[in-house]
């Protein structure tokens, strides 16, 4: 399944160019640097006293919300699994949905419920839950980033052939057969989620600064915004760096298998598993959790914004950055699945190569967002380029670089799922390249292309760390401007904003899910 | 023994086993042939309680075991299972495979217990080996051998001899004779071969469209 040869070089070519060019930037302007003479800027590589603290910190907050993040993944992708058959089969994947959420919207629908619990707690005598700091950041992000391992945990139990389970169900009970067979054929992946979910939140200022929990990515922004030298950034980045593409390293070969192995079905007439009641109220918790995770947000949104005027009212004050924010979504969200395409056409092969193309294509997503903002910043801010920097091509690029990657996972999986016979039969009676791919090819793919589409739409809409640093004067995107607010508190104007987010979001992630459960059927025109 | 009693069991709206009634009490091992789709598996993972029926009862020594909507979870039944594929857990060895299934014994029991079905399906050797090092043949009496391990009353194989080579095929046949003529276990074998059926001294019973034909 390949692209025209040379749409696909050029496609490549763009790809890596758009990636890695801010990472590149930074690179060079290091070099730069050392060679005018700052070679004590190396320093800042290796972070001592008070960077020292806040590095171990935001290890301990990311190991921790990693941790937890795998445990309440495995309770939930356990109990979703058995939802094989009619409407569970859609709700399951549902779950997974509120990925797409921005985090600071988890951020102001607990603050605000937390708030209204305090209050009840202090009318009854008892003291307050401490809802800043750690407790808050590791909340959180917890609720923000637990679909990842829910839905890493529910492919890799899905993965595990039913035979195996069925062979060990034969002598052992049920809940040591979990322990002995089910989990440790799954682990790799639970790692990887846990590892993915700890380089998210290591790499995550936005949440801990809501709640005033200085972390260590925070960094590379103050260390730019109080010297404006990208390299002085990029050096106190260094040791982010090294921890998340260790850990990207570590992950990115559960991470590949899942996108490789095709799922497996048990049997939807297989007698459920039983369970021990220690295990069932355990599950219970983590499944009211990820209630919680799902409704709190939505009931207080709901209850916040009050009435349909007030909501109304939120669009129409927020009416440029709603546009702004569609406007530079679609373009990314169009933009780069040409790109994402000719990568993931490189990851389809099961070869050695394909291990190498796996890493270059997965470093990206460890870089911190700050960062690809300056290293753009490095590459436009030149008198010769100033059109371009200042306009609204920054925040496109900013988010082709952050989330290209993850539109070319989406793509390969889509690609794993197409019979390779299905090809081979278009070429027996197609000769021209370009025929075949547009009426055989691009019909298979629309599903994984509508469906990474929407995935980057909704992540494009939702981005803040990177386009915070590039976005044009005088332009703001809806997420800029929620977070500008959430320092002032909720009120009905922001709780509005942040139930459109979700809506935007819900809307992007079902549309994904449909498209992808529905495949081809859903483009009758097309084939 | 086992009493099937008129086990009916669907799929959506096809009716996959109608109807059979069964006793296994002979010792002599009862070979199951007919087609695909016929209903074998679906009889074996009944009797294996993998699934539940939507009719009738299976009675294991005199107890129930299954009715419509209740079953006795699998690994209370005594029964050993060989499936199609040999499901070996690719995480252990051979001889972590083989032990799985045994509870309560002490180290020395559960060796000495190791070591007999070893010498029995001929894996000496091998119980250091994972599943991926392993031939098909191997591997297929790493299967029969931890079927045998926790001592089961009855033996349900599902095709054991499917995707092997004939000579394999041969000698895992005379495996299957042995050991279950060793262990004084109730063999229940399910093939669509009537060759490989004929070669098992058993009662041969015909399953056709869920139905057993005399």
């Amino acid at each position: 399944m390949k692209l025209p040869t040379s749409i696909r070089a050029f496609a490549l070519l763009i790809f890596f160019l758009l990636v890695f060019s801010p990472l590149l930037a930074l690179v060079v302007n290091l070099i730069g640097s050392l060679f005018a003479g700052h070679s004590d800027w190396l320093g800042l590589m290796i972070p001592t006293g008070r960077r020292f603290d806040l590095f171990i910190r935001s290890m301990a907050l990311a190991g921790g919300v990693a941790i937890s993040g795998m445990i309440l993944g495995i309770l939930g992708a356990i109990f979703l699994w058995r939802w094989r058959t009619g409407i569970g089969a859609y709700l399951r994947w549902s779950v997974l949905l509120l990925i797409v959420v921005p985090p600071y919207v988890h951020a102001l629908a607990w603050i605000s419920a937390i708030s209204g619990i305090n209050s009840l707690l202090n009318a009854t005598g008892f003291p307050n839950i401490p809802f800043q700091g750690w407790l808050g950041s590791w909340w959180i992000q917890l609720m923000a980033l637990v679909p990842i391992p829910i839905g890493l945990t529910l492919i890799a139990l899905e993965s595990v052939a039913p035979d195996l389970i069925e062979a060990a169900r034969m002598t052992r009970s049920d809940i040591h057969n979990l322990f002995k067979v089910i989990l440790p054929l799954a682990k790799p992946l639970i790692l990887a989620g846990g590892g993915f979910v700890f380089l998210l939140s290591f790499t995550d200022y936005s949440i801990p600064s809501l709640f005033h929990l200085n972390v260590y990515s925070l960094e590379s922004f103050a260390e730019f915004s109080a010297s404006s030298e990208p390299s002085r950034a990029f050096l106190s980045a260094v040791p982010l760096l090294l921890i998340t593409i260790l850990v990207l390293s570590a992950s990115q070969g559960a991470l590949r298998n899942a996108a490789l192995k095709p799922t497996k079905q048990i049997h939807p007439r297989t007698i459920s598993p039983v369970w021990p009641a220690w295990f069932v109220t355990l599950q219970g918790l983590g499944i009211g959790l990820l209630i919680a995770q799902i409704f709190i947000p939505l009931f207080v949104l709901t209850i916040t914004v009050g009435t349909w005027d007030n909501m109304v009212g939120a669009a129409t004050s927020a009416r440029s950055e709603i546009l702004f924010t569609v406007w530079i979504s679609v373009i990314t969200a169009m933009l780069c699945l040409p790109m994402g395409l000719a990568a993931a056409s490189k990851l389809v092969k099961r070869d050695n190569d394909t291990k190498i193309w796996w890493l270059l294509v997965t470093i990206p997503l460890a870089i911190p967002a700050p960062l690809i903002g300056i290293g753009l910043i490095t590459i436009w801010n030149r008198p010769f380029l100033g059109a371009a920097y200042g306009s609204n091509l920054m925040p496109i690029l900013a988010s082709l670089a952050r989330f290209t990657p993850l539109a070319a996972i989406v793509l390969l999986a889509q690609l794993r799922r197409i019979d390779p016979l299905l090809i081979d039969a278009a070429r027996v009676f197609h000769t021209r390249q370009s025929k075949t791919w547009m009426q055989i090819h691009l019909p298979i793919l629309a599903p994984g292309i509508m469906a990474a589409g929407f995935i980057a739409f909704a992540l494009c809409s939702g981005e803040l760390g990177a386009t915070l640093i590039v976005a044009p004067p005088g332009q703001a995107t809806l997420t800029m401007r929620i977070y500008n607010y959430l320092h002032y508190g909720a009120s009905e104007t922001v709780a509005g904003l942040c139930l459109m987010m979700i809506l935007v979001a819900l809307i992007s992630g079902v549309l994904a899910v449909a498209v992808v459960r529905r495949g081809w059927r859903l483009f009758p025109k097309w084939v | 023994m086992i009493t099937i009693h008129r086990l009916t069991k669907f799929y959506g709206k096809v009716k996959a086993l109608d109807g059979v009634s069964l006793e296994l009490n002979n010792p002599d091992p009862l070979v199951i042939l007919g087609p695909s789709g016929s209903g074998k598996t679906t009889l074996l993972r009944l009797i294996a309680g993998l699934e539940s029926p939507d009719e009738g009862e299976i009675y294991i020594n005199g107890v129930l075991a299954s009715k419509p909507g209740w079953v006795l979870l699998p690994h209370q039944r005594h029964i050993g299972f060989v499936f199609q594929s040999s499901a070996l857990w690719p995480h252990m060895t051979v001889a972590q495979n083989i032990l799985f299934g045994l509870n309560g014994l002490t180290k020395n029991e559960a060796r000495v217990r190791l070591q007999g079905l070893l010498d029995m399906t001929h894996l000496k050797g091998l119980e250091q080996r994972y599943p991926d090092e392993l031939s098909g043949g191997e591997a297929r009496r790493v299967a029969i051998a931890r079927c045998l391990a926790p001592k089961p009353k009855y033996l349900l194989m599902d095709e054991p001899l499917i995707n092997l080579d004939p000579d394999l095929k041969e000698k895992v046949l005379s495996l299957i004779e042995e050991t279950t003529r060793q262990t004084q276990a109730f063999l229940v074998y399910v093939t669509h071969d009537a060759e490989e059926a004929t070669k098992l001294s058993g009662r041969i019973l015909n399953l056709r469209s869920g139905r057993l034909v005399i």
